[in-house]
């Protein structure tokens, strides 16, 4: 091996050497791009068990029921969410995912979480529906329901579901969320629903 | 007729004049828990540990939700206690959250300059002994080189 060569052996050894003890320093004063993440928030529903089952399906009038909305950040920073429960029935419009529009009925129930980047957080939700009344054969009204405990006045109209036997309501969980450059809270186009029947005594 | 209706006109009037003070109270509750908010925030990417004051700010949330909740019910004495509450529980986040920022930057620039000058003493050491290695090696190869030259032999 010729000197020149060792030569050139050392000045790579070099290089890579002061790269290597250079870096834990660099990193403390330039900041590197990160490997590309996708920003994403979750929002989930559980059953009473802290489980995806065992999820309320048929209502009995006054009998309290519970689940549990998880809201889970992986926006990479730390996010301010409403969660927004609505009462729908047969007749009213879901949220529209494509368009990223949230439902148009008013919400029964709202919560506000802050969660920090990659965690979650559940929140329980109890709810008991209150009497329906009838308003004609094929239609009944719902006047209100308690959730968390708080009496809400709806005055929800549904219509009979001969093959449900009985009338459908949908509890909708729309996510919110703060965008700080507009001081506001926009739809974040997220939602789940629970799909409840109240048996008619007719049936 | 006009004395009759006086009565109830100045009662609506109380009522609007309770709603509008029951917005506005809201208004300044939401604002100051997205301050509360921006703060916690800050000091989070500052480097500080806000895992209690995110607590805090979940709990003023829920003051600020039954405040939201109470005025969607038209019971406006309810939105203003529940906003007075909210703005009285983000009142004690905002210095918290600045002071942990502080720190968090603080120590963050302690730890950063300990770093820098570890990476330049780690730099001159390497180099230094790369050097001495170097020249070790040089001088080796020059003596091997010298002591194969050819030799002149008489004859």
């Amino acid at each position: 091996m010729k000197l020149s060569e060792y030569k050139t052996v050392f000045i790579i050894v070099g290089i890579i050497g002061v790269v290597l003890i250079a870096l834990p320093g660099l990193e403390s004063v330039v900041q590197f791009p990160s490997a590309g993440q996708e920003a994403f928030s979750e929002l989930y529903l559980l059953g009473p068990g802290r489980t995806a089952e065992g999820y309320p399906s048929t209502i009995a009038t006054s009998q309290v029921y519970w689940v549990y909305a998880g809201v889970g950040d992986h926006l990479g920073q730390m996010a301010y969410y409403t969660v927004s429960v609505k009462l729908l029935n047969a007749t009213d419009s879901l949220p529209n995912a494509t368009l990223s529009v949230p439902s148009p009925v008013a919400p029964i129930y709202e919560y506000k979480v802050v969660v920090v980047d990659n965690q979650t957080l559940e929140s329980l939700f109890t709810f008991s529906f209150g009497n329906l009344t009838s308003t004609s054969n094929q239609t009944a009204v719902l006047g209100g329901l308690t959730v968390n405990g708080a009496q809400v006045t709806v005055n929800k109209p549904a219509a009979f579901d001969s093959t449900l036997g009985g009338y459908q309501y949908d509890l909708v969980f729309e996510l919110w969320l703060y965008n700080s450059t507009t001081n506001s809270i926009q739809y974040h186009n997220r939602f789940v629903d629970l799909i409840l029947n109240y048996p008619s005594s007719k049936a | 007729m006009a004395l009759a209706a006086s009565p109830s006109v100045a009662g609506i009037g109380s009522v609007f004049a309770q709603s509008d003070s029951a917005k506005s109270q809201l208004q300044n509750a939401a604002n100051a828990f997205a301050q509360a908010f921006a703060a916690v925030s800050d000091a989070q990417k500052a480097g500080a540990n806000v895992t209690s004051l995110v607590n805090q700010l979940n709990s003023a949330g829920s003051s600020l939700s039954q405040a939201d909740m109470s005025y969607a019910r038209g019971d406006f004495n309810g939105t203003i206690a529940a906003a007075a509450a909210t703005i009285l529980a983000t009142q004690s986040i905002v210095p918290q959250a600045q002071n942990l920022k502080s720190s968090a930057q603080a120590s963050g620039h302690d730890a950063a300059l300990s770093s820098v000058a570890f990476s330049i003493i780690g730099v001159a050491v390497f180099l230094t002994v790369l050097f001495l290695v170097w020249r070790y090696v040089k001088n080796s190869y020059m003596r091997s080189i010298l002591d194969a030259r050819p030799e002149v032999v008489e004859g």
